[in-house]
């Protein structure tokens, strides 16, 4: 076993570098440890020189016994001589010719051997270059999870080992319907990716669909490929692979020359497979991290959204505790330079306020149930003014009651809802409208019936109004217009949130109208009581 | 004090809390203005120059921060104390860097609260 890993080469190699030192020793070569196709050429050349060189002189010792000797009076000495001679000549040429025979085979295995060897070396070093490339490929998709850079890793490994002027990484869409570029890498500028093609058009489009690999000799014919785009058609040769994970295809890997310097063979085709391979990995893994990513990234959400509530919540609470608890403690020490007017505004102040301390954790508590939801609500029949006057009541005491103005229908508009639920909706509307709808001017109050079976009611003001950045998240848990931005600042984290749920509750909708400066506009809808009732 | 009744500008948009320092701080004999947005407070400051300020700070169209940076540049300033139910680090030294002469937490004792502002006014 030792001695097996202490070979540089795998056996076969080494027998035939053997082999060829044993030929070259045949065949008579110098050097023969380290024979080259050139030392062979020039090898036979130097047998047939004295193969040429012995024909030459025998023609010439024939030629002289044959015809020169009988003209010089010598043909009885020849004719005696003649059997002797012509023995020794024909043996002499025989083994002349042997040798030559058995140099010219041994020079042939050498040349078969050499070719052999060399054929050999070279499928070596290119496999170990693309071993080390797909290793190196291997690494960038263990050292990053950004799909970009590894698909590029791979993408630029494959072209520079393949050669080719440009390459590809398109992925397909859900409904694997288009493929779409991803990836580009190109030597030549003249050429500018294919951005989307659908799936069954061109031969990325072909091979996406029948998910068959393919190496294109030539530009693609078009009885096969359909809709070849017009770049595609530019192609000299190529290769195109699908990527296919867990029985899913993901995209393909395009490998194209557009200049004619490259022709693709079956084994480029199954290198490409390979780099192929490790793409469909990468490309699995990174969509996993994305999405375990974006789960982290939701569950992170959640948690600032519950430190939110907890900083708004605390909030919320302290204030009506700044009232109660000042109110109480003037009371105990300054009772006595109190007047007694003062002293009824202060008790009032306490009860005011604990009243909204209890409703206040009544809200957290009932949007902590719609949180779990468990909260259902009694739908029937009510007249939307009868609860809005309800609602207005409750309200008259606070400042700037009076500048709200109720306006229904002279039918009261009758709907389908929880009173309860909706006297809670209008309350919190109304609430806001007082406090964040600007110190003058009315807050109205309307309803009327649609023609999709709802009612429609809004609870409008002239405050400073909302930006159309906050009109989509006001309606979200504890979510507060930030109050840096000098607008709405504080309150109406949970009374919009309970209104909305409310309001989807019923099967309605809620959404707010508001130009900044120029008031706002809350509408919800609720269903329209029933034609039995 | 020159003028003799000091002057307390109470910057708040909960009408029960300007309604409770201004008992607690008419009974102590200082005369007292309100606002309840920023912007109002910025325009007391300027025409009824108010010896102090209590300010709060989440408060709608402009918040105290902004009362704070638009009092910067005055060359009368009173001394601002802050009130605010945030008890964050961060506020207590924004409200300082901002220049504000103390910052209290709400809820407070209001008996305290008379005693920093006669503070205050002893110091300046």
């Amino acid at each position: 076993l030792n001695e097996d890993t202490r070979r540089p080469f795998p056996a076969p190699l080494t027998d035939i570098k053997q082999a060829i030192e044993t030929q070259a020793r045949v065949a008579g070569l110098r050097d023969f440890d380290r024979p080259s196709l050139e030392a062979i050429d020039k090898r036979r050349n130097q047998l047939w020189t004295a193969a040429t060189i012995v024909t030459i002189s025998l023609a010439t010792v024939f030629a002289f016994f044959s015809y020169l000797a009988p003209q010089i009076g010598q043909a009885n000495t020849v004719d005696r001589l003649f059997p002797w001679m012509r023995a020794v000549l024909v043996g002499t040429v025989a083994v002349f010719f042997l040798y030559l025979l058995e140099k010219e085979l041994a020079l042939r295995k050498l040349t078969r051997l050499l070719i052999d060897e060399r054929v050999l070396t070279t499928a070596l070093s290119n496999r170990l270059r693309e071993l080390s490339t797909l290793t190196d490929a291997a690494k960038a998709i263990n050292s990053t999870l950004e799909l970009d850079d590894v698909l590029g890793v791979i993408l630029s490994a494959a072209l520079g080992l393949l050669g080719g002027t440009e390459g590809s990484i398109m992925l397909v869409d859900e409904n694997e319907e288009f493929l779409e570029t991803y990836c580009y890498r190109g030597s030549s500028d003249r050429y500018e990716p294919e951005p989307r093609l659908r799936v069954g058009e061109g031969v990325a489009g072909y091979v996406a669909q029948t998910r068959e690999p393919v190496v294109l000799s030539g530009k693609p014919d078009p009885a096969k490929f359909k809709n070849v785009p017009a770049k595609e058609a530019e192609i000299h040769s190529a290769m195109c692979v699908p990527l296919v994970s867990r029985g899913r295809l993901l995209g393909v890997i395009n490998i194209n020359d557009t200049e004619g310097g490259r022709d693709f063979s079956d084994y480029d085709l199954r290198t490409l497979r390979l780099f192929a391979d490790h793409a469909a990995v990468a490309i699995a893994n990174a969509r996993l991290y994305e999405k375990e990513k974006e789960h982290v990234m939701k569950l992170l959400e959640i948690d600032q959204l519950k430190s939110e509530f907890v900083a708004t919540v605390s909030h919320e609470l302290k204030t009506p505790l700044t009232s109660i608890i000042g109110a109480a403690q003037t009371l105990r020490r300054a009772a006595a330079r109190l007047d007694d007017s003062a002293k009824e505004e202060f008790l009032a102040m306490i009860e005011r306020q604990g009243q909204r301390l209890l409703r206040l954790i009544e809200d957290i508590l009932f949007a902590s149930k719609i949180e779990a939801g468990e909260s259902p609500l009694k739908l029937e029949p009510v007249q939307v003014a009868a609860v809005a006057e309800e609602a207005f009541k409750t309200l008259s005491t606070r400042a700037g009651a009076d500048r709200i103005v109720l306006d229904f229908p002279e039918d009261g508009l009758p709907a389908m809802a929880d009173p309860g639920a909706l006297q809670q909706i209008l309350l919190n509307l109304l609430d806001n409208a007082l406090k964040y709808g600007g110190e003058d001017g009315p807050v109205v109050v309307t309803g009327e019936p649609r023609d999709d079976g709802f009612v429609e009611i809004c609870v409008s003001d002239r405050g400073p109004g909302i930006a159309p950045e906050d009109q989509q998240t006001i309606f979200d848990r504890f979510r507060q217009v930030d109050s840096s931005r000098k607008r709405r600042s504080v309150g109406v984290g949970l009374g919009l949130y309970i209104v909305r749920n409310l309001v989807e509750g019923h099967g309605g909708k809620i959404w707010v109208e508001s130009e900044l400066g120029q008031g706002s506009r809350f509408c919800f809808t609720l269903p329209q009581r029933r034609a039995q009732y | 004090m020159l003028k003799g009744r000091p002057r307390v500008l109470i910057v708040d948009d909960e009408p029960d809390i300007l309604l409770m320092l201004r008992v607690n701080f008419e009974t102590e004999g200082y005369e007292t203005i309100f606002a309840s947005d920023g912007a109002t407070a910025l325009k007391r400051i300027a025409e009824d120059k108010p010896d102090v300020v209590l300010l709060d700070i989440m408060m709608p169209i402009m918040d105290g921060w902004g009362v704070l940076e638009g009092c910067r540049s005055l060359e009368h300033r009173p001394a601002i104390i802050v009130l605010s139910a945030k008890a964050g680090h961060d506020d207590i030294e924004r409200a300082h860097s901002l220049g504000a002469y103390e910052y209290v937490t709400k809820p407070f004792d209001p008996e305290q609260l008379v005693k920093i502002v006669g503070e205050a006014l002893g110091r300046a």
